[in-house]
C-alpha cells in the first residue's frame, strides 16, 4: 500500500495555488499525521489522494499506478475516506449510517458479514447502544464516530481521515489515534489522518507530515525528529519549548505568539 | 524508504484499545447480540407493514370510490365486476360499463399521479439533498402551467390535435429540468444552487403564465383555472396508458437504484469517496422523475403537496432508507390521493372541490400534526 504525489499542485483558480509541487512518498502500513496550519491546504492534499479533486499539476500513483487509470469504484475499494465533520440532511439510524460504508461490497441484499462488521466497528468505537437512533439527533462526537465506524467497514487497505479527532473530548481523541494507530500495525493498513493535535501527532504516528504556506511539504519523518521549537514557532508562529515525555516529544506551548 | 523506520519508540497504546481491536480482528463472532439487531431486523419488517396498510387503503377506498355515484353498487360487487373483466368473463355488460368505463378512469389516474408524484418527490429530495425538493420547487410544475397555458390562452402549441395542451404541457415542464442540468453541468453548481435555480426559473414561468393570462380571452380562463388546480376527473382510459407506463418505468428504475440513492443522499463528498459518478447520478435521477412528473401533470394539471409531503409522512414511518421509502411514499401518495379525491367528492355532492385543494386542506393538518408528535415513538 503506498501513494505517491509527484509534483503535484493543485489551485481552485490559476491566481490562488492552494497546493505547490508537492512530492510525497507515503507507504505502509502505519499511521501518517498531517499537520499544519489552518487553511495551508491539509485537506487539499488528502482529496487529492484519492482523487476527490484532480490534482491541477503533476501526478498520483496508488501503489505504483497512475490514479487517473483507475476508475473512482477501483479507488474507493482501496482508499476509505472519512471525510470532516458532517450533518445528514435525512437522518438514518446508525446501523444505516454505517451500512453505506458496505456499499461497495454490497448488491440488493444486505448479508450477514455485512452486518457482522457493522456490529464490530460499533462496538470498536463503542456506540453500540446508539445503533438504533438517528444520526441527526446524536452529538459532534457521536457523529465523529460513527462516521469512523463507516470507514471501518469500508475495509479498504489505506484510510484517509480529514481530523478524525475533531469534536471528541481528550479521552476519546486519545482512544481514537490510538486505535488508528493498531489497526494500522496489526491490519497491515496504510491510515492517513489530519491532526491539529501536536501531541497526539507526535505520540501515535509512525510519520509526521508537516506542511506548511504556501502549500508546500516542510518536512516529514517521525516525530523524534520532526518536532522541534523552531518548527512549531515557524509554522504556527507561537513559542514552545518541546520536553520528552514517555519516550515521545510533547510540546509545551508558552503564552507568546510571535509576532508575524 | 520504510515508513516509521525512524520512529525510536512505538507508542504505548491502552489494554483497552488493544482489546477492541482484538474484537474487531477475532475469527468468530463475540455473539453479544444484545438484542441491538433484532431490534433491527423487526424495525425493517414495521416498514414492510407501513407500507401494505397504505396499498391496502388504497385498494379499499379505491373500490369504495367506484361504488359512489347514481347507480348503487356495494365494493364487493366492484371488485368482482372488475376481476370478470380482467378475466374477460362480463357477465353484465351494464355494469361492466359503469364500473370499468365510466368510473374507474379516475380513481387509475388518482392512483397513478399518487405513485408518480410520491415518487418525483423522494428522488428530488434524496438526490438534491433537500426537504424541500418537489415538482414545484424543481420548476417542472411550472413549466408546464406554461405551455398548456399558452395552448389555451394563444393556441401556441408544439403539436396539434386533440392532445396539443397535454403535449405543449409535457415539453414546456422539461425545460426547467434541462436548464437546471445544464447549469450544473457548467458551473458545477451545487445541489442547492440548482434547487435556486429551479425555483428562479419557476418565478419566470409564473410570471409568464400571469402575462398570458392577464391578455387572455375570458372565456379560455376557466379551462386555465381549472387545470391550474389539477384534477384527475376529465380522464378517460385512451389517455391513462403513457402516464401508466412511464410512472411504473420511473418507480421501477429508480427502486432499483435505491441503494445508490441512498448513498448519494450521504453528500456528495461521501458519495463521491465510495465510488459513485454523482454527477452522472443526478443527472439520470432528475431526468427520470421530471419525465414522471411531466406525464403526470401534462394530463392531470398541477396537483400539488403529494409531492412534497407524502414523502415527508413516509418518512417518519420508515425512515429515510430509500429501499422502503419509495415503495411506501408510492403506496401512501396513492392512498392520499385517492381518499382526497373521494372525498373532494362526497363533501360538498353534487359539486365536486379539486382533489389538489382537498389534498392540501387535510394533508397540511395532517402533516403537522405528525411532525409535531415527534418521530421518536415511531422509530424504535
Amino acid at each position: 500500500m503506498e501513494i505517491e504525489l509527484r509534483g503535484v499542485g493543485f489551485g481552485y483558480s490559476s491566481e490562488r495555488m492552494v497546493l505547490r509541487d508537492i512530492d510525497l512518498r507515503l507507504q505502509g502500513p502505519g499511521l501518517v499525521c498531517i499537520i499544519g496550519p489552518n487553511g495551508v491546504g491539509k485537506s487539499t492534499l488528502v482529496k487529492c489522494m484519492n482523487g476527490l479533486l484532480k490534482p491541477t499539476e503533476g501526478e498520483v500513483l496508488l501503489n505504483g499506478r497512475n490514479l487517473s487509470e483507475y476508475t473512482p469504484k477501483e479507488v474507493s475499494m482501496t482508499i476509505g475516506y472519512v471525510p470532516a465533520s458532517t450533518n445528514d440532511v435525512f437522518s438514518m439510524p446508525v446501523i444505516d449510517a454505517i451500512l453505506i460504508g458496505r456499499h461497495n461490497h454490497q448488491r440488493w441484499r444486505t448479508t450477514e458479514r455485512d452486518m457482522e462488521l457493522v456490529r464490530r466497528a460499533m462496538e470498536v468505537m463503542g456506540i453500540t447502544d446508539l445503533a438504533m437512533q438517528g444520526y441527526n439527533e446524536l452529538s459532534a462526537g457521536q457523529h465523529q464516530k460513527v462516521t469512523l465506524a463507516r470507514g471501518l467497514v469500508q475495509e479498504t487497505e489505506i484510510m484517509i481521515l480529514d481530523e478524525p479527532t475533531a469534536n471528541l473530548d481528550v479521552r476519546h481523541q486519545v482512544y481514537v489515534t490510538q486505535l488508528l494507530r493498531e489497526l494500522a500495525d496489526r491490519g497491515n493498513k496504510l491510515i492517513i489522518m489530519i491532526c491539529h493535535d501536536l501531541n497526539i501527532a507526535a505520540r501515535y504516528a509512525s510519520e509526521v507530515v508537516v506542511m506548511s504556506p504556501p502549500g508546500v511539504i516542510d518536512r516529514k519523518g517521525p516525530s523524534e525528529e520532526v518536532f522541534t521549537a523552531e518548527l512549531v514557532r515557524r509554522i504556527y508562529g507561537i513559542d514552545c519549548e518541546i520536553v520528552e515525555f514517555e519516550g515521545k516529544p510533547n510540546v509545551l506551548l508558552k503564552s507568546d505568539f510571535v509576532d508575524q | 524508504m520504510d515508513l516509521g523506520s525512524g520512529e525510536v519508540n512505538p507508542p504505548r497504546i491502552n489494554a483497552s484499545v488493544r482489546s477492541a481491536v482484538d474484537g474487531w480482528f477475532a475469527e468468530t463472532s463475540a455473539d453479544t447480540d444484545d438484542g441491538t439487531f433484532t431490534r433491527y431486523r423487526s424495525f425493517q419488517n414495521r416498514k414492510w407493514v407501513f407500507i401494505a396498510v397504505c396499498m391496502a387503503v388504497t385498494a379499499l377506498v379505491s373500490a369504495f370510490a367506484i361504488t359512489v355515484g347514481a347507480y348503487d353498487l356495494s365494493i364487493a360487487e366492484v371488485y368482482s365486476i372488475i376481476w370478470a373483466h380482467i378475466t374477460s368473463a362480463v357477465y353484465d355488460p351494464d355494469m361492466d360499463y359503469i364500473v370499468v368505463t365510466l368510473r374507474s378512469p379516475r380513481v387509475v389516474v388518482a392512483i397513478v399521479a399518487g405513485i408518480g408524484l410520491a415518487v418525483a418527490g423522494v428522488v428530488m429530495q434524496s438526490t438534491l439533498l433537500n426537504p424541500l425538493a418537489d415538482p414545484y420547487t424543481t420548476g417542472i410544475s411550472s413549466g408546464a402551467s406554461f405551455g398548456a397555458t399558452l395552448a389555451m390562452t394563444l393556441g401556441l402549441t408544439v403539436a396539434s390535435g386533440q392532445y396539443a395542451i397535454v403535449i405543449n404541457a409535457f415539453v414546456f415542464s422539461l425545460i426547467p429540468m434541462m436548464a437546471i442540468l445544464s447549469i450544473a453541468r457548467i458551473k458545477r453548481a451545487s445541489p442547492t444552487t440548482m434547487i435556486m435555480a429551479g425555483i428562479a426559473i419557476m418565478y419566470v414561468f409564473n410570471a409568464c403564465t400571469t402575462v398570458m393570462m392577464l391578455w387572455a380571452d375570458p372565456n379560455d380562463m376557466d379551462a386555465v383555472y381549472e387545470w391550474q388546480v389539477g384534477s384527475v376527473s376529465k380522464n378517460i382510459w385512451d389517455e391513462i396508458p403513457l402516464m401508466v407506463a412511464v410512472t411504473v418505468a420511473g418507480t421501477i428504475v429508480m427502486q432499483l437504484l435505491s441503494r445508490k440513492l441512498n448513498v448519494l443522499s450521504t453528500g456528495d463528498e461521501s458519495a463521491r469517496s465510495l465510488g459513485m459518478n454523482v454527477d452522472q447520478m443526478r443527472t439520470l435521477n432528475l431526468l427520470v422523475v421530471s419525465m414522471m412528473t411531466a406525464a403526470i401533470v401534462s394530463f392531470t394539471g398541477l396537483i400539488g403537496f403529494v409531492g412534497l409531503v407524502a414523502p415527508h409522512i413516509a418518512r417518519l414511518f420508515v425512515g429515510p432508507d430509500n429501499r422502503f421509502l419509495i415503495p411506501a411514499s408510492a403506496a401512501l401518495g396513492a392512498a392520499l390521493l385517492v381518499c382526497a379525491d373521494l372525498l373532494g367528492r362526497v363533501v360538498i355532492a353534487p359539486s365536486v372541490l379539486p382533489v389538489g385543494v382537498i389534498m392540501s386542506f387535510i394533508g397540511g393538518p395532517m402533516f403537522l400534526w405528525l411532525m409535531l408528535r415527534g418521530r421518536s415513538r415511531m422509530w424504535s
